[in-house]
């Protein structure tokens, strides 16, 4: 009965350590995992449910086989590493740390602060207080929340946004499971394994026929990007930055990075870019192509991309910071407003 | 380092498990101080229109105060600077530095004074280390986040009490809450304890302060409330409590450069070197002493004299001693005086 319990709890959250040495513990021979078709199509269809789902949860029938359904997670993750593909990692990684999120909301604040403590080593409380008539179910160190909470691009989670005290951010639970959806999240996308495509009948079958998807999905995704340029669907930082380059102001070292990777990116060659520059008070044509093919990555090792909106923010080269909050990237903003541009 | 005589000597605020490996990937970086970097160049202060000046390479042009972009005479963009110090700039950049570590560091991040070391740069301002070991593994993103809230930037007064279009009454920062929302609220309240303050808020119509100096003892009285209250007198839309709280938050909020925070790899100038623009020592500063440290007394080295010929040197105090504005002439000076200016490059020496 014992096991069945810890079996249940592991299923919940896979990722943990303690699912990790259960599962070590069970130690099933992948040919034998191969042959339950239950596992394998769990494992599939939370790999479908990666690539398809937008932001709706992934469906979870838990209670009725807890073990299929922690060895799926598994099969899944090793399905990720060998098929190397950084989108699917991330879509994934996104739903799994959903999954976990839901299930965090429904335990105690006591279980939500030992388990941030001993799967992320957290310094957290859950003894809640009730400050100026609100009330704040866990407090966590500003450094934990940071690691995992950087990177939202909602207002209200940063930090300046925040009741922080002597070193602690004062969260409610919600926003607690939310934080530590993010740490999860953080932790599968960082948790890469090199996995070698040699897998069992089954399982390869899984692998093939995800492999095909991914790659569908990766050229379906560049075509939205490179083509013809639409400069109307270009976002508002980098109309106004181009607006300053045609009228010859001059611009930031890092206002150029933003727009020379932004421009390359939207499949500008270094030519244009160039002439573009060209109206710059200082323009040197050596340097300045020098430095556009250096983030074009043809003269190191990276090809850059530009910064997010946050980073954006953060420089005031953000035009419109209210409203940055509804797309997180430059680039993910053209790409959309391209295909609405496109639309008849 | 005796050898080579270096101007400027930096170490890296880094740490590295093979800091000598020839490649920065292969360094292994391991962590790194929370460095902040607060020097009078970011401000606009009226002193600077005194003793700093630039001029055009191209046609000569020439002006006071900071280097435009562009030469405004023939748009050229060869500008040279010359950059000096005073005690004024000194000390705004010694005020930012007191409201860094008073208002932010200490209190809200709950960093121990003793994990706190500030360092004179050795020209115009002071760096702040943190040494904290929970510091260290922090990334560039969660940095730019501690920059932003220092700086107050991204700051929404909805997530600090204020509630928009809500029923009943009107509903704003609470001073019995932490951080940012706390010291709103002080600001706020102490604004209209003290109602000639309220004369200095820009974004406030003239009409709008006069309401509000007159009915500053009633408001004052519904902000100390528990839970306060923020009812404006008629005339007085809600609106002015936001830019009242912007007000409060350009007053709290501190600048720093924020490329030096966030850059997880930085070089940053190795106390009890001297800097090449000054001669001055880079010295370390013990926190508790640091509002008596003067720069122009304290961070002085060299004794002795030495002759120069000097080309053009606006006005300075150095070791207790003041020296006018000179021009095109030879001088016998206290070494100190006599390297700031051949540091600056508005003196030769004389052998």
């Amino acid at each position: 009965m014992q096991e069945d319990i810890s079996i249940y709890e592991a299923a919940k959250y896979p990722w943990s350590v303690m699912a990790r040495s259960l599962l070590k513990q069970l130690d099933v021979p992948l040919a034998e995992v191969d042959k339950n078709l239950r596992i394998v199509d769990r494992a599939k269809q939370r790999l479908m449910d990666a690539i398809e789902t937008h932001s709706p949860r992934p469906k979870r029938g838990l209670s009725d086989d807890a073990y299929a359904e922690l060895t799926s997670f598994f099969i899944a993750k090793a399905l990720v590493d060998a098929i190397g593909s950084m989108y699917l990692r991330r879509r994934w990684a996104t739903i799994e740390a959903k999954s976990t999120e839901d299930f965090l909301i429904k335990e105690s604040d006591g279980k939500l602060a030992q388990f941030a403590k001993q799967e992320f080593d957290w310094q957290i409380s859950s003894n809640g207080s009730r400050i100026a008539g609100r009330t704040y179910s866990h407090s966590i160190h500003f450094t934990n929340y940071l690691a995992a909470a950087a990177g939202f691009h909602e207002r209200e989670w940063k930090l300046v946004n925040k009741r922080l005290n002597n070193g602690f951010v004062m969260l409610r639970k919600t926003e607690t499971a939310r934080v530590l959806r993010a740490a999860v999240e953080k932790l599968l996308i960082r948790d890469i394994k090199k996995v070698p495509a040699d897998f069992p009948p089954n399982i390869q079958r899984v692998y093939e026929e995800i492999a095909v998807l991914v790659q569908k999905r990766a050229d379906r995704l560049k075509q939205e990007i490179e083509g013809e340029i639409v400069s109307e669907a270009f976002p508002p930082c980098m109309q106004a930055l181009l607006t300053d380059m045609r009228q010859g102001k001059p611009l930031s070292h890092i206002a150029r990075f933003a727009i020379t990777a932004f421009l390359l990116n939207v499949g500008m060659d270094v030519d244009s870019i160039v002439e573009l520059f060209m109206q710059a008070p200082d323009f040197r044509e050596d340097l300045a192509r020098y430095q556009i093919e250096h983030i074009a990555g043809k003269r190191g090792s990276t090809a850059y991309t530009p910064p997010s909106c946050a980073y954006m923010i953060s420089v005031r080269l953000c035009v419109d910071p209210d409203k940055a909050g509804t797309r997180r990237h430059p680039l993910n903003y053209y790409r959309y407003r391209r295909k609405q541009l496109s639309k008849p | 380092m005796g050898k080579e005589g270096p101007a400027h000597v930096f170490h890296s605020a880094a740490y590295y498990e093979t800091p000598d490996a020839p490649q920065m990937p292969l360094k292994g970086w391991k962590g790194a101080d929370l460095v902040f970097d607060i020097d009078a160049d970011h401000f606009d202060l009226p002193c600077q229109k005194q003793h700093d000046s630039w001029w055009c390479l191209d046609c000569e042009k020439n002006g006071r105060g900071h280097r435009p972009d562009q030469c405004p005479q023939c748009n050229g963009t060869r500008l040279k600077t010359l950059k000096w110090m005073c005690g004024e700039c000194l000390a705004k950049s010694k005020h930012e530095v007191i409201k860094i570590t008073e208002n932010f560091l200490v209190p809200d991040m709950g960093i121990s004074k003793n994990d706190i070391t500030i360092v004179f740069s050795g020209h115009r301002g002071y760096h702040i280390h943190a040494f904290t070991p929970k510091l260290h593994s922090l990334g560039s993103q969660e940095r730019r986040e501690i920059v932003d809230y220092i700086s107050g930037t991204g700051i929404d007064f909805r997530y600090h009490g204020f509630v928009e279009n809500s029923y009943g009454v009107p509903k704003g920062p609470d001073s019995r809450s932490l951080g940012w929302e706390r010291k709103i609220a002080e600001g706020i309240r102490q604004r209209f304890r003290k109602p000639e303050q309220l004369s200095h808020i820009p974004g406030l119509r003239a009409n709008q302060i006069r309401t509000l100096q007159q009915d500053a003892k009633s408001i004052y009285k519904q902000l100390a409330e528990e839970p306060p209250r923020y009812i404006t007198p008629k005339g007085v839309g809600q609106k002015a409590w936001y830019t009242i709280a912007q007000h409060v938050v350009e007053s709290y909020s501190a600048v720093v450069d924020e490329p030096v925070t966030t850059d997880i790899h930085r070089l940053i100038r190795l106390p009890g070197s001297l800097h090449g623009k000054t001669g001055f020592l880079v010295k370390h500063l013990d926190l508790a002493k640091f509002d008596d440290f003067d720069p122009f007394n304290h961070a002085q080295v060299f004794s002795g004299t030495a002759t120069v010929q000097i080309s053009n040197a606006p006005a300075f105090t150095l070791n207790g001693e003041h020296y006018p504005p000179m021009r095109e002439i030879k001088k016998e000076l206290p070494l100190s005086a006599a390297m700031l200016l051949l540091c600056k490059g508005v003196a030769e020496l004389v052998i």
